[in-house]
């Protein structure tokens, strides 16, 4: 999987994948959710972990929460370009 | 120049700045600051001279050492606590923590010139050959989701970002300053109530569970999307074009066939007029009754063959232009339909209106979040232990 892809879950879920980061070789994900009707983004951004198990490739939300700490600090900068840009 | 080789500006005492009073500048060291001082001190101190005047000259040059003394103290300590700590795979302070007596206006306010002294402050980029700027991404405050919610100013991030990120007044700005006589129970004022956005897209969210991944595509492709719509539009005028050469003289043959081995009035009316349609659809003239008995069935006699061909090159390009034309929209429209199935004809006439804006939005908004790749690129290419992860601090 690579960013600027959408992927499409077996929940029926669909994801644009924004950007990605590796730590420890485990792959994660900040992505942002699709609407069904692929009509528009939705509100939902997450952190998604890939796993590849024989081939099979999935993905997890993220729960670690000192991962999702870091990559929090690491969106953190454009945040505060938003806000410089905006206020 | 002094006693230790240093050289200072002239002091001037009628002015507020500290640095001024003293006759230095920002750029001298603390030590050359407190040396200056103390030169100054032994110059204007009152024991040497009683003088009212120089009594505040003496209180001017140590209030504006303390100011220094208190500005240069701030410095170390923001240095000290910038490198305490790396952002992994970047050569970044860590920022600090938000103290427990801190709001957090008051830590954006510290976190943004803790990021400008980095240089990696906002730059603001333009479209090509425009001074249009391009609009930066908007930051999730959704990612909030993902803040440890043991955090003591949870809430208060929540409403601030809540308050910063809708186009919803708060009920201070709903209220005009000279109102003191309104009321919000006043029904008379026209005041709303203020309703706070809502933070997360009802949608279904995604569980914690595992969940295989069905298929992975290109993310939307406005280009891409338009050239599969083009090129079934060019298919459709292509098909046209068969028929204008084969598909409707044949047709017309035929019907000229049936016409001629018919002796019901009505029939051979019905197929006259089916082939004047014809005709004008592939932009040729038509000349019928005694022209169609004397050739049995042929499509044209030589005379109609000509006026065919000229008609048919001044009107071929208008007309395929005109299918064509005409396809693309009718694809557009069938495309949209079963891509929002669910919508309104009403909204699927929207989307079309709002589709290159949309669609517009989302590149910038993906281009925008490229920029973060700045800080994260870095980690793709460095393998970081999961305890340092554990350091980092919000």
């Amino acid at each position: 999987m690579n960013v600027d892809t959408i992927i499409d879950l077996d929940n029926n879920l669909h994801y644009l994948l924004l950007d990605t980061t590796n730590i420890e070789n485990r792959k994660f994900f900040y992505a942002v959710g699709i609407k069904a009707d692929m009509s528009d983004i939705t509100n939902e951004y997450i952190f998604l972990e890939e796993f590849n198990d024989n081939g099979k490739i999935t993905v997890q939300k993220v729960q670690d929460e000192k991962i999702k700490e870091f990559l929090v600090t690491a969106f953190t900068m454009n945040y505060l370009d938003y806000a410089e840009n905006n206020s | 120049m002094n006693e230790n080789g240093n050289t200072f500006l002239k002091s001037d005492f009628n002015s507020n700045d500290p640095y001024d009073i003293l006759g230095v500048t920002p750029n001298n060291s603390f030590a050359e600051i407190t040396s200056r001082r103390n030169e100054l001190v032994k110059i204007y101190h009152p024991d040497l001279n009683t003088s009212s005047e120089n009594y505040n000259i003496i209180q001017k040059i140590n209030d504006a050492y303390e100011q220094i003394k208190k500005k240069k103290e701030n410095h170390l300590e923001l240095n000290e606590k910038m490198t305490s700590k790396i952002i992994p795979g970047t050569n970044i302070p860590v920022p600090r923590k938000k103290e427990a007596n801190q709001s957090f206006e008051e830590y954006e306010k510290y976190l943004k010139q803790y990021y400008s002294f980095f240089g990696i402050n906002n730059k603001v980029e333009y479209y090509p050959n425009t001074n249009i700027p391009k609009p930066r991404a908007k930051y999730p405050h959704e990612i909030l989701d993902n803040v440890s919610k043991t955090d003591p100013y949870y809430d208060d991030m929540l409403k601030y970002y809540a308050h910063k990120y809708s186009n919803v007044p708060s009920p201070k700005e709903l209220v005009p300053s000279n109102s003191n006589a309104l009321s919000i129970n006043n029904p008379n004022n026209n005041l709303q109530p203020y309703n706070p956005p809502k933070m997360v897209d009802p949608i279904t969210k995604i569980d914690d569970e595992k969940h295989e991944v069905k298929g992975i595509r290109k993310a939307v492709d406005f280009l891409k999307k338009h050239k599969k719509q083009l090129l079934i539009a060019a298919g459709l005028a292509a098909f046209c074009i068969v028929a204008q050469a084969y598909l409707i003289p044949a047709l017309m043959s035929a019907n000229s066939t049936l016409w001629a081995n018919t002796s019901v009035p009505i029939i051979k009316e019905a197929l006259h007029g089916f082939n004047l349609v014809l005709g004008k659809v592939i932009g040729a003239s038509y000349a019928p009754s005694g022209l169609w008995t004397s050739i049995n069935g042929a499509l044209i006699n030589a005379e109609a063959a000509k006026a065919s061909v000229l008609a048919a090159l001044t009107l071929n390009v208008t007309s395929v232009g005109a299918l064509g034309f005409a396809a693309k929209k009718l694809v557009d429209k069938v495309l949209n339909k079963f891509k929002t199935n669910k919508n309104t004809s009403e909204e699927v006439q929207n989307n079309e209106n709002n589709k290159n804006e949309d669609t517009n939005d989302r590149q910038l908004q993906l281009e925008d979040l490229k920029n973060q790749k700045l800080l994260l690129e870095a980690n793709n290419n460095r393998l970081i232990p999961i305890e340092n992860v554990g350091g980092i601090q919000r």
